[in-house]
C-alpha cells in the first residue's frame, strides 16, 4: 500500500518534468504567479499542482496576411491559392480615390510573460494595429504617390507599426517586417487605366510615326536638292564648253577671215545661202518689177510661176 | 502435522492483523489529507498573473488584490484593505465571496458608423478601444461584468469619436495623421474622466478603418474612371501634336534644303553663264564687225529649218552678182 502511494508520487513527479527547446522561453506560474522564468534550453522540473508551466517560442515567425488570406498554400504541384478581403485591401487616399493594398507583416514574440498577460488578445490587438497604421500612411498619399512608391509606404509604415505595438501596446510581440504586396486601384477603375497605358502606346507611335516622315521626306529633299545642284554644274559645264566650242569654230574661221577677209566674207555668205537653198521646199525669186522670174526648179517637181498682179496662166 | 498448521495458521492470521492495521492506517492518512486538501482549497485561492481580486464578506467588500501598475483607485477605500499582488491568498471559508477581475487590457470594437466631417463629407468608420479594469471595487459596483462595461463603452466611444471627427475637416481627418491623433486623445481623455468613475480605464483608441459610403464609392469610381479618360485624351491630344509637329518641321527642313538648293543652282548656272560670256567677249571682241556678220549667217542658217519657204527678191546681193555674171552688159 505504502509502496503504492510511493508509486504515485513517483509517477506525478515524473511526469513533472518539462522540457524548453532551442529558441523557447517558458514562464513558471506557482499558484497562478509568475514567479520564474526559463530562457534557455534544457530538462527542468516543477511541482505539480502548485506550478504550472507556460512555454512560448520567441523564435518562431508569425506571418500575418492584410487585404487577402491564403485558402490553399501552393505545394510542388499546385499553385497557392487566396481570397480577397475587400474590407481591408479597399482603402481611401488622401485625394479621396480608392486603392487596393495587400500587405504581410511579421512578428516574433520577444517578452513571453508581456505576450499573455498585457492583453486578452494580443494578435487581435496586431490587427487592428496595423490596419490603422496601415490606411493612415495611405490616406495621407495621393493616388499616384500610393500606387507608384510602395517601398517608400513599407519603409513609413513599419517604424509607425513597430512604436505602437512595442512603444505603446507593449505586448511582447516585436515587428519584424511589414511588407506591401500590392497597391492597385480597384477593378472597376482598372480598364481606364489600362486606356491610359494605350494611350501612352499610341502617344509613343505617334513619335515614331513623326519621326518616320520626318525620315522619308528630308532625305528626299536631299536628294532632290542634289539633283539640282548636279544640274546647274552640268549646265554650267555645258555652257562653258558650248561657248569654248563656238569660239574655238569662230577663232578657226577667223583665222582664214584675217588672210583675205573680202572673199571669206562672200564665201561664207554663199556656202551660208547654199545650205539655206538646199534646205528650203519652195524658193521663189521675185522682182521688184513686173515680171516674175521664174526659178529653175532644182528639186521640186512642181515648180509655180508667178506674175505679179497676174494668177495663174 | 497439526501442530504444524495451527503454527502456520496462527502466523497467517497476525500477517492478516497487521495488513488490516497498516491498511487502516493508510485510509486514515487519506482521509486526513483529503479533509487538509479541502480545508486547503476552502481557505486558500489564488489570483493568476492577470488577475485582480474583489473579496466581499455579507456583501460588504472587505480587501481588495491589486496590481499596483494598473490600480487607479486614487482615493483608497476606508474600510477595504488594499493589497498588492498575485498568487496564493487565504480567505475565511464559507464567508468571504471571491471575485475575480482581469487586469489585462481588453480590445473594444466598434461596429462600422456614419461620421460627418466639418466640411459635410461622411464616412464610415470602425474604431477599436484598449480598456482595462483599473478599479475593481468601482467596476464590480458600477458595471459588475465585462459584458455590460462594453456595451456601456459601446455608448460613449462612438459619440464621443464623432463629436471630435465633427471638428475636423475631411482633408485633417483623413490625410493629417498628427490631427487625428489629437483629437483621438482628447476623446480618449473626455471619455476617461468619464469611466473613471466606473473603474475603467481607456488606455487607447483608434479608428482602424475608414471608408466611403457605397454611393460615394460608386461616385468616387466613376470619377477616378473620368480623372483616367482625361489623362488618355491628353495623352493621344498630345501624340497628335507632336506627329503634326514633326511633320511640318519635316517639311520645313525639307523645303529649306530644296530652296537652298535651287539658290545655289541657280547661283551655279549663273556663273557658267558668265564665264561662257566672258569667253564669247574675249574672243568675239578681237572684230565686232566679222562677229555681227559671222553671227547673222549663222542666225540665218538656223532659222531656215527644212522644209521652209525660200523667197529672194531679184535685187538680192546674191542674184544680182549671179545675173551679172550672166548678162554682163544689158
Amino acid at each position: 500500500m505504502v509502496g503504492v502511494l510511493v508509486g504515485i508520487v513517483l509517477i506525478v513527479a515524473l511526469f513533472s518534468f518539462y522540457r524548453v527547446k532551442e529558441g523557447e522561453n517558458a514562464i513558471i506560474l506557482t499558484f497562478g504567479e509568475v514567479t520564474d522564468t526559463k530562457v534557455t534550453a534544457g530538462l527542468y522540473w516543477h511541482l505539480p499542482i502548485i506550478q504550472t508551466v507556460k512555454v512560448q517560442s520567441t523564435t518562431e515567425i508569425y506571418t500575418f496576411e492584410y487585404g487577402y488570406r491564403t485558402t490553399q498554400t501552393g505545394t510542388t504541384t499546385s499553385a497557392a491559392q487566396y481570397n480577397d478581403v475587400d474590407e481591408e485591401a479597399i482603402m481611401l487616399t488622401g485625394d479621396s480615390n480608392i486603392v487596393r493594398v495587400e500587405a504581410i507583416y511579421q512578428v516574433m514574440v520577444n517578452d513571453v510573460e508581456k505576450f499573455f498577460y498585457e492583453v486578452d488578445d494580443p494578435f487581435g490587438t496586431l490587427r487592428y494595429a496595423f490596419e490603422t497604421v496601415m490606411r493612415r500612411n495611405i490616406q495621407n498619399k495621393t493616388l499616384d504617390v500610393a500606387l507608384l512608391k510602395k517601398q517608400s509606404i513599407e519603409l513609413e509604415v513599419y517604424p509607425d507599426f513597430k512604436s505602437l505595438i512595442e512603444d505603446v501596446y507593449n505586448i511582447g510581440i516585436d515587428i519584424k517586417e511589414v511588407k506591401i504586396q500590392n497597391i492597385v486601384v480597384p477593378p472597376e477603375v482598372s480598364a481606364a487605366y489600362e486606356d491610359v497605358n494605350n494611350a501612352k502606346n499610341e502617344q509613343t507611335r505617334k513619335l515614331d510615326e513623326g519621326e518616320r516622315y520626318g525620315n522619308e521626306v528630308v532625305p528626299s529633299s536631299e536628294a532632290k536638292a542634289y539633283k539640282m545642284i548636279q544640274d546647274a554644274e552640268a549646265y554650267k559645264a555645258e555652257t562653258i564648253a558650248n561657248a569654248n566650242g563656238e569660239v574655238a569654230v569662230f577663232n578657226a574661221v577667223y583665222e582664214k577671215y584675217v588672210l583675205s577677209p573680202e572673199i571669206t566674207r562672200k564665201r561664207l555668205f554663199i556656202e551660208t545661202i547654199e545650205d539655206i537653198m538646199a534646205n528650203a521646199d519652195q524658193k521663189y525669186i521675185v522682182s521688184s518689177g513686173s515680171d516674175v522670174l521664174e526659178f529653175l526648179p532644182l528639186e521640186t517637181q512642181d515648180t509655180t510661176t508667178i506674175r505679179g498682179g497676174d494668177t495663174g496662166e | 502435522m497439526s501442530n504444524q498448521d495451527n503454527t502456520i495458521n496462527v502466523t497467517a492470521r497476525m500477517k492478516e492483523q497487521q495488513v488490516g492495521k497498516t491498511n487502516k492506517s493508510i485510509i486514515i492518512i487519506i482521509i486526513v489529507l483529503i479533509v487538509l486538501l479541502i480545508a486547503f482549497s476552502a481557505t486558500t485561492f489564488t489570483v493568476n498573473e492577470h488577475q485582480q481580486t474583489v473579496i466581499t464578506r455579507f456583501g460588504e467588500i472587505k480587501k481588495i488584490i491589486i496590481d499596483p501598475d494598473i490600480y487607479n483607485g486614487q482615493n483608497a477605500y476606508d474600510n477595504i484593505t488594499v493589497v498588492e499582488g498575485k498568487g496564493l491568498f487565504f480567505r475565511v471559508p464559507f464567508i468571504d465571496k471571491v471575485e475575480q477581475f482581469d487586469s489585462w487590457l481588453y480590445t473594444y470594437v466598434s461596429d462600422s458608423e456614419l461620421v460627418n466631417t466639418s466640411d459635410k463629407k461622411q464616412y464610415y468608420i470602425t474604431m477599436f478601444a484598449q480598456w482595462r479594469i483599473a478599479d475593481p471595487v468601482k467596476f464590480k459596483v458600477t458595471h459588475g461584468t465585462t459584458v455590460k462595461a462594453s456595451n456601456y463603452l459601446d455608448n460613449l466611444i462612438f459619440p464621443a469619436i464623432i463629436q471630435n471627427i465633427n471638428e475636423l475637416g475631411a482633408v485633417d481627418f483623413i490625410s493629417d495623421k498628427t490631427m487625428l491623433n489629437e483629437a483621438l486623445i482628447s476623446a480618449q481623455n473626455s471619455i476617461n474622466a468619464t469611466v473613471r468613475v466606473g473603474g475603467i480605464e481607456i488606455r487607447d483608441m483608434q479608428v482602424h478603418r475608414t471608408i466611403l459610403p457605397t454611393g460615394n464609392l460608386e461616385s468616387t469610381y466613376e470619377r477616378m474612371i473620368a480623372n483616367r479618360a482625361k489623362e488618355a485624351q491628353r495623352l493621344r491630344a498630345d501624340g497628335d501634336k507632336t506627329y503634326q509637329q514633326m511633320v511640318s518641321a519635316a517639311d520645313r527642313e525639307a523645303r529649306e534644303i530644296e530652296a537652298a538648293a535651287v539658290e545655289e543652282s541657280q547661283q551655279i548656272k549663273g556663273a557658267g553663264d558668265a564665264e561662257a560670256l566672258a569667253t564669247y567677249a574675249e574672243s568675239y571682241g578681237v572684230d565686232s564687225d566679222f562677229y555681227s556678220f559671222w553671227r547673222s549667217l549663222e542666225a540665218l542658217q538656223y532659222s531656215f529649218k527644212e522644209g521652209s519657204t525660200l523667197v529672194l527678191d531679184e535685187n538680192h546681193p546674191l542674184w544680182r552678182d549671179l545675173l551679172g555674171w550672166i548678162t554682163p552688159e544689158e
